[in-house]
């Protein structure tokens, strides 16, 4: 592995985190926006993982498997709440949800 | 690779005969004939079959979302058909050799769920879609007591590479491990239960049961990909069958040691046992009653999921108490 | 060889990434997201990250994506709504993704990284094992925690709702 591989995983994790970026910024859809989660976390997974294989402990790796392990903890959690959201208010884009309280 | 082109090879000469196989073993046990007008005892029925559903007109209902549509059952197949990857075929003949073996086997085939959720969804239509939901929430609920009742076995043997598995167990009936380590009589008998869950099939293919729900999530398809579907499933029950041969039954071990040990002997002996599994997933399928969708998330949830947890400690306090 | 598979990891990951960019249609997103992260499992492989890569398959592609489309339709397609849905800001959103975009492709490219060849460990999945139980004990027990909490939650929260 030549630095020059390196440096492409990374434009690839860049390239992952900017479009996650974009669609956590302007998506609409509450679900389109964990989506966008999604991606930017799998950004910074490829370059801890890519890092991780010049370390003789691991530890990237490790912490990118802990990473994803929280993510469907957070998805799970996330999607709970939206259901919940759904049938107590209909609503499922995030600009409508702007009440607080028993409404 | 060889491995893998073996097993496409088997899967499409198996499904031929197991179709067979299966209504025959029906019409034994409800004591009737089955088929018996194609070809001699009726054996040719299933390539009769075959070619009249390949010659089926592919009907597309106008309001299907298309590209999922028509994506889906390649999907499944595929999901099912990776899974062969890391299977050995006999000693000389590894699969893939990646460390990480019966896990990414798991994995793999977990993403057939994927394609099942497609298929539902593209055929927009609501029998479908309930089939499709009720198919995924079964896979998912029993993929905890598979995976858990798989973990027993990685315990014991510790290692995940289902060649060195078989290597481990080599030498006679006595030391398979359902034998020589008769902790994982309960675990097999979970792994049993739970693949016949995965593979959708009687008593538990509430995902396609024909009373209720038409054809489930496949009611939409004619023809060849219908044909995939079938593929695929009888794919998922050879595939669940390899598995339980290798992880209990010694995999291509022969029974007796120094016996009947050649190449074509233990493809032989791997596949008689797997192929002998199947033929028990017949019998209870004409057997046994079809469950509620209720019961059957509590038998995952309250019973197989439990005792596998329970079984995975006594696995470990054996493993312990083995060495030392 | 090599070579050939990256260019198929990086079809990939882009088809996914662009579907997910231009689509409007919720459900497909949410496969094209399944289609990235398997691409991205292969991009672990290639980078020695085999356990990782399973592990993305098994959560990520067959648990979160799984989790998205049953939202998705729990929320939509049983009560006959449209799955489409728009979006907002679209002008300061993509300035501000193309500004983080060139940003980090600048830092990229100035980083002087060294790298080291490190010999190939045969058996990855032990050793990855044993510093779980041993040097990350801590954030091993508090992810089983987690673990815990985020179950018992989410059934409460699905409780809740299926009680209105």
């Amino acid at each position: 592995m030549s630095e020059q591989m390196l440096t492409y995983y990374l434009y690839l994790a860049a390239f992952l985190f900017a479009s996650g970026t974009y669609i956590v910024l302007t998506r609409r859809s509450a679900i389109f926006v964990l989506i966008g989660v999604e991606l930017m976390l799998n950004g910074a997974n490829v370059v801890l993982a890519s890092f991780s294989q010049f370390d003789p402990a691991m530890n990237g790796q490790i912490f990118a498997i802990f990473a994803v392990v929280l993510t469907v903890c957070e998805v799970s959690i996330a999607l709970a709440i939206l259901l919940n959201i759904y049938r107590k208010s209909r609503v499922s884009n995030l600009d409508e949800l702007n009440q607080i309280g028993n409404t | 690779m060889i491995s893998f082109a073996f097993y496409l090879a088997f899967l499409l000469i198996f499904v031929v005969f197991a179709v067979y196989a299966e209504r025959k073993t029906a019409a034994f046990i409800q004591n009737r004939l089955g088929p018996m007008e194609v070809g001699p005892k009726g054996i040719l029925q299933t390539v009769a079959d075959l070619l009249k559903m390949l010659q089926k007109e592919d009907i597309r209902a106008s309001a299907v979302d298309i590209i999922p549509y028509l994506l889906a059952p390649f999907i499944v197949f595929a999901a099912v058909f990776t899974g062969f990857a890391v299977l050995p075929v006999n000693a000389d003949l590894s699969g893939s050799t990646i460390t990480s073996g019966v896990f990414f086997l798991l994995a793999i085939v977990s993403l057939d769920v994927l394609g099942i959720l497609m298929a539902g969804w593209a055929s927009n239509n609501k029998y479908s879609l309930y089939g499709a939901m009720r198919s995924v929430a079964q896979i998912i609920s029993y993929e905890v007591p598979l995976g858990l009742s798989v973990l027993c076995v990685i315990i014991i043997s510790g290692t995940l590479d289902l060649h060195q598995m078989s290597v481990l167990q080599s030498g006679g009936i006595l030391s398979w491990y359902i034998i020589s380590h008769p902790v994982l009589i309960i675990p097999f008998f979970i792994f049993f239960i739970s693949g016949l869950a995965e593979s959708n099939r009687t008593p538990f293919d509430l995902p396609e049961s024909e009373s209720e729900l038409i054809g489930g999530y496949h009611t939409e398809y004619s023809g060849f990909r219908w044909g995939i579907f079938m593929l695929s499933e009888y794919g998922m029950m050879l595939l669940l069958s390899i598995l339980a041969s290798i992880l209990f039954f010694g995999g291509w071990n022969s029974p007796m040691e120094k016996i009947a040990n050649g190449p074509i002997w233990s493809t032989f002996w791997l596949l008689s046992k797997s192929l002998l599994l199947i033929f028990v997933q017949m019998w209870v399928r004409w057997t046994l009653p079809r469950l509620r969708v209720d019961q059957l998330m509590s038998l995952s949830w309250k019973y197989l999921t439990p005792i596998s947890i329970v079984m995975l400690f006594v696995c470990a306090l054996w493993k312990l108490w083995l060495i030392g | 060889m090599i070579i050939t598979v990256q260019i198929f990891l990086l079809m990939m990951v882009l088809a996914g990434v662009g579907i997910i960019l231009f689509t409007r249609n919720i459900v497909h997103a949410a496969y094209a997201l399944c289609l990235t992260l398997l691409g991205i499992a292969g991009v672990y492989v290639l980078v020695m990250s085999e356990l990782l890569a399973v592990v993305q398959i098994m959560l990520y592609a067959g648990g979160v994506v799984i989790l998205l489309a049953f939202g998705v339709m729990m929320t939509n397609r049983l009560r006959g709504e449209k799955v489409l849905s728009g979006s907002n800001n679209k002008w300061i959103g993509r300035i501000i993704s193309v500004g983080v975009f060139a940003g980090l492709c600048y830092l990229i490219s100035i980083s002087p990284f060294q790298t080291t060849s490190v010999e190939k460990n045969e058996d990855q999945i032990a050793q990855i094992g044993v510093s779980f139980l041993t040097d990350h004990i801590v954030a091993f027990e508090l992810i089983a925690f987690v673990l815990l909490v985020a179950l018992v939650g989410a059934a409460y929260l699905a409780k809740n709702a299926a009680d209105e």
